[in-house]
């Protein structure tokens, strides 16, 4: 195993070569934006949030898909980045309906974290103020997809870890959204464990579990890299 | 909209590469051409632009109809090539209304991946169309402009980094078109009809 040396931020951070910057960069104790990776599933890069600057590379490199390379020189911050990051969010504060008062999410948002982090203080954007139909049938759990992001984690936890693909993505651009099954109601799909695990790595208040209190519904996918380490690099 | 022609066609019509947008012009223009890839001008004595570049497009004023039809003369103008069809235009089309079909079909065509392509194209064609509406605001101007850039440099894939070329390259060009259509609510070329500002009025 070769270690690799890159400057982030002006310190010096050494990593595994198969590492990528973001994982070389917490490793570091510097922290990147991310909202659509989650720690124990592939990574999509489609947030675009933790997008950065590399010394020499014309374009902004998503971190959370870039490999190290000996000598690497990252910026995580600069105006221009911060300024992206914060349209990016209004962007997807204006795509859904994100009324944090009234979401059972409130204080253990991911989304709502993270404009708060970056200063996304108010949305100047248009609103596209969807109608989405709430499924509220399967037993346990409710998804409103007012409130989703497009993330694809429930996607992604369902058919890496869980293996049942019971999420799946339907429909192109603005009209894209996540389905159950052949888009057929929650409550009624033969794939689905109810194992509940894309609750827990749903970054907002789109997947929750009926019946609990804000208080109660707070996500906890920790379990994530603890079953990636037991079940060693397969998946 | 005015009309397309293959670029492979006009070389075969032509010189190669070393034709004028021009000299392509005199050239009977039969064909639809490729989609993809156009390059726009506007050839009468009022002629406005071409667009060279994709659907993705990038418009190029009047002024400029003497440039070679090469890779480096498009690239020094800021376009591209793309797969080198053009599209004329004379002073009857809005170049608002232009960019706005253009983003429409970007908004159409994205994949939906990416949060910047996704929401951003959106946004965008929501406020160009506020522009063509008569319903902008200065305001809607300066985000637009801001959405252009942050769709263009942090978009996933080409479609989305492509996208705001029609619109930044039409402001780069015909800012005074944009300025008359939210201060002034007249389209210079007369093609805009402004429902929403009349219904207001007749209020």
């Amino acid at each position: 195993m070769t270690v690799k040396t890159l400057v982030i931020d002006g310190r010096d951070v050494s990593a595994r070569e198969d590492e990528t910057v973001l994982e070389a960069a917490q490793e570091a104790g510097i922290f990147i934006p991310t909202l659509c990776r989650l720690e124990g599933l592939s990574e999509v890069g489609a947030c675009r949030l933790c997008l950065v600057e590399v010394k020499g590379v014309n374009k902004l490199l998503p971190v959370c898909v870039t490999r190290v390379e000996e000598g690497m020189e990252v910026h995580t911050r600069s105006e221009r980045l911060d300024q992206y990051r914060r349209t990016l969010l209004e962007l997807l504060f204006a795509e859904g309906n994100h009324i944090c008062s009234v979401c059972v999410a409130n204080g253990h948002c991911e989304l709502q974290a993270m404009a708060a982090l970056l200063g996304m203080d108010h949305v100047r954007v248009p609103y596209v103020s969807p109608r989405r139909q709430i499924d509220a049938s399967h037993e346990r759990f409710l998804f409103d997809p007012n409130r989703c992001i497009l993330c694809t984690r429930c996607v992604r936890v369902c058919d890496e870890v869980e293996g049942a693909h019971t999420w799946d993505m339907m429909g192109r651009g603005i009209a894209s959204r996540v389905i159950t099954d052949l888009n057929e109601p929650w409550g009624d799909s033969t794939t689905c464990t109810s194992c509940g695990k894309c609750i827990q790595v749903c970054p907002t208040g789109a997947l929750v579990e009926k019946g609990r209190a804000v208080a109660e519904s707070v996500k906890r996918p920790g379990f994530l890299p603890y079953l990636k380490r037991m079940r060693g690099q397969r998946s | 909209m005015g009309t397309t022609i293959g670029v492979k066609e006009a070389y075969a019509k032509g010189n190669g590469m070393m034709n004028s947008f021009r000299s392509v012009l005199k050239m009977r223009i039969t064909t639809i051409g490729v989609f993809m890839g156009v390059l726009a001008f506007m050839e009468n004595s009022k002629s406005k632009e071409s667009i060279v570049g994709g659907s993705e497009l990038f418009v190029i004023p009047a002024e400029y109809l003497d440039t070679p039809v090469d890779y480096e003369s498009l690239t020094a103008l800021g376009s591209i090539m793309g797969s080198g069809g053009m599209i004329v235009m004379d002073e009857s089309s809005c170049m608002v209304d232009v960019a706005r079909f253009f983003m429409e079909f970007c908004m159409s065509e994205s994949c939906g991946k990416c949060v910047p392509c996704r929401v951003g194209t959106a946004e965008m064609y929501e406020l160009l169309s506020r522009i063509v509406q008569g319903r902008a605001r200065m305001d809607d101007m300066t985000l637009l402009q801001e959405l252009c850039e942050t769709v263009k440099y942090t978009s996933l894939c080409g479609l989305g980094q492509a996208a705001p070329n029609p619109v930044l390259s039409t402001i780069k060009y015909f800012k005074d078109e944009y300025l008359a259509h939210i201060t002034d609510h007249v389209c210079p070329a007369g093609l805009c009809q402004f429902e929403a500002v009349a219904q207001e009025v007749q209020l």
